[in-house]
């Protein structure tokens, strides 16, 4: 048994003094290092809630001055005072699931190759091609759109190319990286034990793939395509190049539409008076689209660690 | 390096390795490993670190076939024919030869669907056959008393020692006819390690079992025969040092070297 | 590695070889006490067996938690095994020992005589105990298993002088005795032989037992009285560090029996450490 302590003969005579940590000058650097960086993070929702309450400022006029009736109504024709968004919308929608449609498909199973399947020479040259087309600015991908995929569509449908379908192609390419790069962060961070247990259990790679290691990365990839849907919605320049900006809703899916984004573009420049609050409405209805996004996601991310 | 065998040759083996040599890439890491698993029996593998045991039993079951660069040379039969032969389905193989690993890794999904994955894979689909089958699974692994109210529940939300259990109640239900285990008791509670050895026990006289294990004691309990395994220089292939019945070798080894590594004088 | 368990494994084995040099050296003075009717050293020698005792008690607990807190295995485990049961066979010696002390001191207080020629035979015999018993710890210093083959024909020795003297004790004409207490007196002294026998072929036992020390195999007397040495050599078993071989240091230990009794080889080191010392 270790004997007990005894009692030093020092703290008799002192006097007891507070316990402090540091000296004072630390001290305050550290405090002042602490509201710098809060300071940082709350200019975030600073900006945040500055652009929103501009935008809703801008957009009120919606109410009182154009009517909610005509704001959903179909029929966009500004200079004749009718401000219908409702094809816009449809249009973004359109645009956003074909870009989904071909999208996901290509960015999941890119990602499932590149961390299942591939060897670590052809990730080699695969995997910077998929982050060079991150970089791409959108404007190439509008070039690219305009001058290479809208006079092959236009051969195969007849019409002058400028459509849904273009876009589709166009976003479709855009969205690949997004969804690629989540992927494979969510494939990645199932562990290698799993896929062990599998192949153990006397599952082939695909079995394992399909039935082990995309369940259980589900959450991840629908992050990954949430968050691709809000790149797609979101899109303008490359849209605005290859949609037509027809505001009507399309009768094919190469005749041309318009959406939200691209129309905003279109218009804003010389746009006054209720024309330009309807625009300003408009983009309150992308905010609050893209919000809703957001929000999705952190339910699901909540889920998962639930 | 010559071997001992005081271990009589078993009437029936389950799985033999003649000659058997083992690279990782240019690597030799084991060679010349000569062994007679004894059919229906609980056989452990001892030895200290990086002496081969872990790769020598990964190579029952070819999951090392699953490492870029991996070869072999020599025989490994189970139940008499060659595993390593042309055309041998490795995932056959591995339906029928089981593993457990280290740290339990349970699938993300329900207890019950954790179990039924191997079922399926074989092509049961009548819910009735399948309830059935989890249910056995799970009392043979010890763990359907815990469980038996909660099949729905996320299988990672168990304990590490019921972790540890379902996924042997999960290798069970396809019903191995040989069952490998890689240290399954080292990353778990001492309680779950006395259920796990318990389950053992029942299993093993259906069941032919190999253990690699790091407690001696462990070994000691409840195996039937002992198989010491030693990388002696670094850098030089590791071999099969001493086989033989359990308690001849734990009383009295015959190699020096057996001697000072399960008195725990190295390693 | 493990040096704590390793130290305290020899420390048992030394404990074990200086009780058996004690039990020895208790016989040497019971055995005197009862020839020269000594009521002093009879008294000592008893009360020196008490003690023993004791050490046999101490040491049997020692060896049980060592077994249950260190796990051992293989040799270090054979070696436990093999030093309780000597040590048990000690406990069982001085009971002997303890008995001979106190028929030493019946001897004297009683009235009857006991033959001369009786009490030369148990002196004689007395001296092939002696025999036994040094032959039996070099065996155990030296890990000499010829030695313990030998140890069977020294054991017929013994047995033969206390046939003999019971012979000669039912030949002798009947002791007058007074009543039956003063008979049983008789009878316990007279047990003296048969005590000196069962000492020499416990000290027996415990020799053998070096066989399962060193092969791990379990033989019975009756077949190490048949053995081979070559075929005992040859299941010799690697020992290991714990059972460290090292007569030189156990020789210390015994070093107080006398010089004539013990084995040639065990008499060299006793030798050789007294003139280091």
């Amino acid at each position: 048994m270790n004997s007990t302590d005894t009692q030093r003969p020092e703290t008799a005579s002192r006097p007891k003094r507070e316990l402090a940590l540091v000296s004072r000058s630390t001290y305050l650097k550290e405090r002042a290092l602490q509201y710098l960086f809060f300071a940082c993070a709350f200019l975030a929702v600073v900006t945040v809630v500055l652009i929103f309450a501009f935008t809703m400022l801008q957009a009120a006029p919606v109410f009182t001055d154009i009517g909610l009736a005509n704001f959903f109504s179909l029929d966009w024709a500004p200079t004749e005072g009718r401000f219908g968004i409702l094809s816009l919308a449809a249009g973004s929608a359109l645009v956003t699931a074909g870009a989904l449609v071909l999208g996901v498909p290509l960015g999941v199973g890119t990602a499932v190759y590149l961390t299942e399947i591939a060897s670590a020479r052809v990730r080699a040259i695969i995997s910077p091609a998929v982050d060079l087309l991150a970089g791409i600015p959108s404007i190439i991908y509008g070039f690219f759109g305009m001058v290479i995929i809208r006079p092959f569509v236009a051969e195969i449908s007849g019409g002058l190319g400028f459509g849904a379908l273009t876009a589709w192609l166009v976003l479709a390419i855009m969205i690949v990286p997004t969804i690629t790069t989540l992927t494979i962060d969510a494939l990645r961070s199932i562990p290698m034990g799993i896929r062990e247990a599998g192949f153990a259990m006397g599952a082939t790679k695909w079995q394992v793939i399909y039935k082990v290691v995309l369940p259980a990365a589900r959450f991840g990839i629908v992050d990954a395509i949430v968050l691709g849907m809000g790149r797609a919605i979101g899109e303008t320049m490359a849209v605005l190049m290859v949609v037509g900006n027809a505001p009507v809703i399309p009768d094919s899916v190469a005749s041309p539409i318009s959406t939200l984004t691209s129309q905003i573009a279109l218009d804003m420049s010389y746009s006054s008076g209720l024309h330009r609050t309807a625009l300003f409405g408009m983009g309150v209805v992308l905010f609050i689209i893209s919000a809703s996004l957001v929000g999705i996601v952190r339910m699901l991310s909540k889920k998962r660690k639930g | 390096m010559s071997v001992y065998q005081n271990a009589p040759a078993p009437e029936v083996s389950a799985i033999t390795a003649a000659n058997f040599d083992f690279w990782y890439g240019d690597f030799h890491a084991l060679t010349d490993v000569n062994l007679n698993i004894a059919k229906n029996k609980i056989t452990a593998f001892i030895g200290p670190s990086g002496c081969g045991k872990s790769t020598f039993l990964r190579c029952m079951n070819r999951m090392n076939d699953l490492i870029e660069g991996t070869r072999c040379e020599g025989v490994m039969t189970l139940d008499g024919a060659d595993i390593y032969a042309e055309g041998v389905d490795p995932v056959d193989l591995r339906r029928r030869v089981g593993m457990i690993f280290q740290q339990p890794n349970p699938f993300p999904k329900s207890i019950y669907e954790n179990v039924a994955f191997g079922p399926r894979l074989q092509g049961v689909t009548s819910k009735s056959d399948l309830d059935d089958i989890v249910e056995e699974s799970l009392k043979r692994a010890n763990l359907w008393k815990e469980v038996s109210n909660q099949l729905s529940k996320d299988g990672l939300a168990l304990s590490g020692g019921q972790q540890q259990r379902l996924c042997i109640a999960r290798v069970l239900a396809v019903q191995p006819d040989v069952l490998l285990m890689d240290e399954p008791c080292s990353a778990i509670d001492p309680t779950s390690v006395q259920k796990v050895e318990d389950l053992m026990a029942e299993l093993a006289p259906e069941m032919t079992i190999i253990i690699v294990t790091h407690n001696m004691q462990q070994a000691a309990r409840i195996s039937d025969c002992t198989a010491f395994f030693l990388q002696e220089v670094a850098g030089e292939p590791a071999t099969l040092i001493e086989y033989g019945q359990t308690d001849a070798l734990f009383t009295s080894p015959i190699d020096k070297r057996t001697e000072d590594y399960i008195t725990g004088r190295f390693g | 590695m493990r040096k704590l368990f390793s130290r305290q494994l020899v420390e048992a084995r030394h404990e074990m070889l200086s009780i058996f040099e004690a039990v020895d050296l208790t016989l040497h003075d019971a055995v005197r006490a009862y020839v020269t009717d000594d009521r002093d050293l009879a008294k000592k020698a008893k009360e020196k067996t008490f003690q023993i005792d004791a050490r046999c008690a101490n040491l049997e607990a020692v060896c049980y938690n060592l077994i249950a807190t260190q796990s051992p295995v293989a040799s270090d485990f054979r070696l436990l095994q093999t030093i309780i049961y000597i040590d048990f066979n000690l406990q069982r010696m001085c009971d002997k020992v303890r008995r001979i002390a106190r028929a030493a001191n019946r001897k004297v207080k009683s009235d009857f005589e006991v033959p001369a020629v009786l009490v030369d035979l148990i002196e004689t015999e007395a001296e092939s105990v002696y025999r036994v018993m040094g032959a039996s710890v070099t065996a155990l210093v030296n890990n000499d298993l010829s030695l313990v083959l030998s140890l069977s024909d020294e054991d017929e020795v013994v047995h033969d002088l206390y046939q003999k003297f019971f012979r000669t004790f039912n030949r002798t004409e009947a002791v007058e005795l007074d009543d039956d207490a003063a008979m049983d007196d008789f009878r316990r002294t007279i047990m003296v032989s048969r005590y000196l026998d069962r000492i020499a072929n416990i000290s027996m036992e415990c020799a053998y037992r070096l066989v399962f020390l060193l092969t791990g195999q379990r033989w019975t007397a009756a077949d190490l009285a048949e053995a081979d040495e070559g075929e005992l050599e040859g299941m010799r078993v690697p020992s290991g560090e714990g059972v460290i071989l090292d007569p030189a240091t156990d020789a210390h230990y015994v070093s107080s029996l006398p010089l004539d009794e013990v084995g040639s080889e065990l008499k060299r080191l006793i030798e050789e450490g007294r003139e280091e010392a």
